[in-house]
């Protein structure tokens, strides 16, 4: 008796331990938006490529390779990104400004020089968060990431923390992009900047998310209603949501349409660029291994069930003998 | 056809002795199996769980930090399982039988590997769950080295089983056997090793050491493999105005691949001779 309510004990704790852990998510995670990552790893594949209509379409003088970094401009090329973890913070004014703007618009060696520069000029964060007060509540996932390649995945990652951003609330983006807009007016105005070169480029909403995309862009579950509701914040008239896909158009050397399909982490799953008569110019896809390891699992599980069977079997036959024997 | 007869019926008491070893040990066996894949389950799946808590980059970063409890597992269940092999047949005086049914080197050599399958397989189990976790986490394949990893896991439990089988050859009982393997598994190699690292540095490799040996199941998944083998840490200016001077602290990360299989080898050798020579001398 004794020894059942121990063995008891400690199977609730154990299952305690493992229902915590799983719904830690959501604890964190309450509210109107969710994220919905996993831990894992996406491949994803150059599934087609037609040069001759890009050149045509989309640009002249660019290729994929421009978008997506690696062999991205050639087929069958693969990509793979293995989701670490994700943890849920605060930012302000000055962090939307450094780790989401400056990455989108700068390469990672002027950024020191930048952030020297503006706080030379006395921006530096504590002046920027007193200027610009809005703080957003987003999840920040990082990944391993491999660029595409042709060949064989290297053992290490391109990129050991490519980051994800899911901010929880869609409609934030109206002010992070206001925000942007206004301290990039007030830093492009000062001589020292004039002087320097640099400048911060003014962004549309349109520019904006096409820049976000390729940089970190991940959606709040559900996915559908946060694609709409970031569509309409940002009042973007050339994008379209039709469930989980973000349809943008585009125009090149014509006019061309993107679609972007997000799968079921809010990260993007599929990517197609189409002319106007819809024919496929480019496309990614995405894969995992998923089916392959449910599929080990389900053969192991039979495996084990039919042994214990047996073994049950065998020994209510033993059983029976003997008794037949008394 | 006769010879062929002769032999397998010199085999076989070997056979039955190896079952009944697997019979006897099975409570010993399903505790261990238990231990191995809470552990595996713990390390690779629960931890996991936590999204704040990282994924490894690499499926072998993923495979090296679930094997950190690999030699504990290890070193108990050799201890444990190997302990009893001889100094049983003297502790219940089986041993000292003048005409035994069953040729004594046959019965030791059935026993042993009866407990050698065993722990194998608790070995196997182990790294089959965390082969099983990596391919659910990072897709396949599975990365090579954790086979590799996998074969000089068996080669080291072979060495210490051999380690603990030659402590078993004169050792009076079981537990005395498996508190002084233990003792000197867990702990005595460790200090020994640490006291000639503070002494020699990197001049003389610890390669006496099981327990340094055992750094290779682990180390040969890192990539690329540790060069140098030997790493240093260095403080100073510590203290109040920075004169508390030098200090360092030294470590042997892991032997090289062909000198640790090697010496392993030569362990299993070394062991096993002098075992079997003190059995045949406790007998006469």
């Amino acid at each position: 008796m004794m020894k059942n309510t121990k063995f008891r004990t400690i199977g609730v704790s154990l299952f305690c331990i493992i229902l915590l852990g799983m719904l830690s998510t959501s604890i964190v995670a309450n509210g109107n938006y969710n994220v919905a990552l996993t831990k894992g790893t996406e491949v994803l594949i150059v599934s087609q490529y037609d040069e001759a209509a890009w050149k045509t379409t989309v640009n002249a003088s660019t290729t994929p390779s421009n978008w997506f970094e690696g062999d991205s401009n050639q087929t069958g090329a693969k990509s793979k990104y293995t989701m670490k973890g994700w943890n849920f913070v605060t930012w302000n004014t000055y962090d939307v400004f450094v780790s989401l703007f400056l990455p989108l618009l700068f390469e990672s060696e002027e950024l020191i020089t930048l952030l020297g520069l503006m706080n030379s000029q006395g921006y530096n964060e504590t002046t920027i968060n007193t200027n610009y007060t809005n703080t957003y509540n987003l999840w920040v996932g990082l990944r391993a990431a491999w660029n595409f390649t042709i060949g064989i995945f290297e053992e290490d990652p391109t990129n050991t923390n490519d980051a994800l951003l899911i901010f929880k609330n869609p409609t934030d983006f109206d002010d992070i992009l206001n925000n942007y807009n206004n301290l990039s007016v007030e830093l492009n105005s000062l001589p020292a900047f004039q002087f320097s070169g640099y400048s911060f480029p003014i962004l549309n909403a349109e520019e904006f998310l096409w820049l976000f995309i390729f940089n970190g862009f991940t959606l709040g579950f559900p996915f559908a209603y946060y694609l709409a509701e970031l569509i309409t914040t940002l009042d973007c008239e050339n994008a379209t949501v039709s469930d989980n896909v973000l349809i943008i158009n585009r125009t090149g050397e014509t006019n061309y349409t993107v679609e972007i399909s997000y799968g079921s982490e809010g990260i993007m799953s599929s990517f197609t660029v189409k002319d106007e008569d819809n024919n496929i110019i480019y496309q990614i896809v995405s894969s995992n291994s998923d089916w392959v390891f449910y599929t080990i699992i389900v053969i192991i599980a039979i495996c084990i069930g039919g042994l214990s069977a047996y073994l049950i079997f065998r020994k209510l036959r033993i059983n029976k003998i003997r008794n037949r024997n008394k | 056809m006769e010879n062929r007869k002769n032999s397998f019926n010199g085999i076989k008491p070997i056979f039955y002795t190896i079952v009944f070893e697997i019979k006897k040990q099975r409570r010993k066996f399903y505790f261990f199996s238990f231990i191995a894949i809470i552990v595996a389950i713990l390390l690779g799946y629960v931890l996991q769980l936590i999204p704040g808590y990282l994924l490894s980059d690499t499926q072998a970063e993923f495979f090296n930090n679930g094997l950190q409890f690999i030699s504990f597992i290890t070193l108990f269940s050799a201890c444990l399982f190997f302990s009893g092999i001889i100094c049983s047949e003297f502790d219940k005086k089986t041993g000292f039988i003048v005409f035994p049914k069953i040729n004594k080197y046959k019965l030791i050599l059935g026993k042993y590997f009866g407990n050698l399958i065993l722990v194998v397989s608790i070995i196997t189990l182990y790294y089959f769950i965390l082969g099983i976790l990596g391919f659910f986490y990072y897709g396949g394949p599975i990365n090579i080295r954790l086979f590799y990893s996998y074969g000089i896991a068996i080669l080291y439990v072979i060495a210490l089983s051999s380690f603990v089988t030659f402590f078993s050859s004169f050792m009076r009982s079981v537990n005395l056997t498996i508190i002084s393997t233990l003792i000197l598994l867990l702990i005595g190699f460790n200090i020994a090793d640490q006291i000639v690292t503070l002494v020699f540095k990197e001049s003389f490799e610890p390669l006496y050491s099981l327990a340094y040996l055992g750094n290779l199941i682990t180390g040969i998944l890192e990539y690329p493999f540790p060069d140098p083998r030997y790493s240093e840490f260095s403080f100073s200016g510590m203290g109040p105005g920075g004169m508390g001077g030098d200090f360092s602290f030294g470590q042997w990360v892991t032997p090289s691949i062909e000198m640790g299989i090697a010496l392993l080898i030569v362990f299993i050798v070394f062991y096993f001779l002098l075992a079997a020579y003190l059995f045949k001398r406790r007998q006469l």
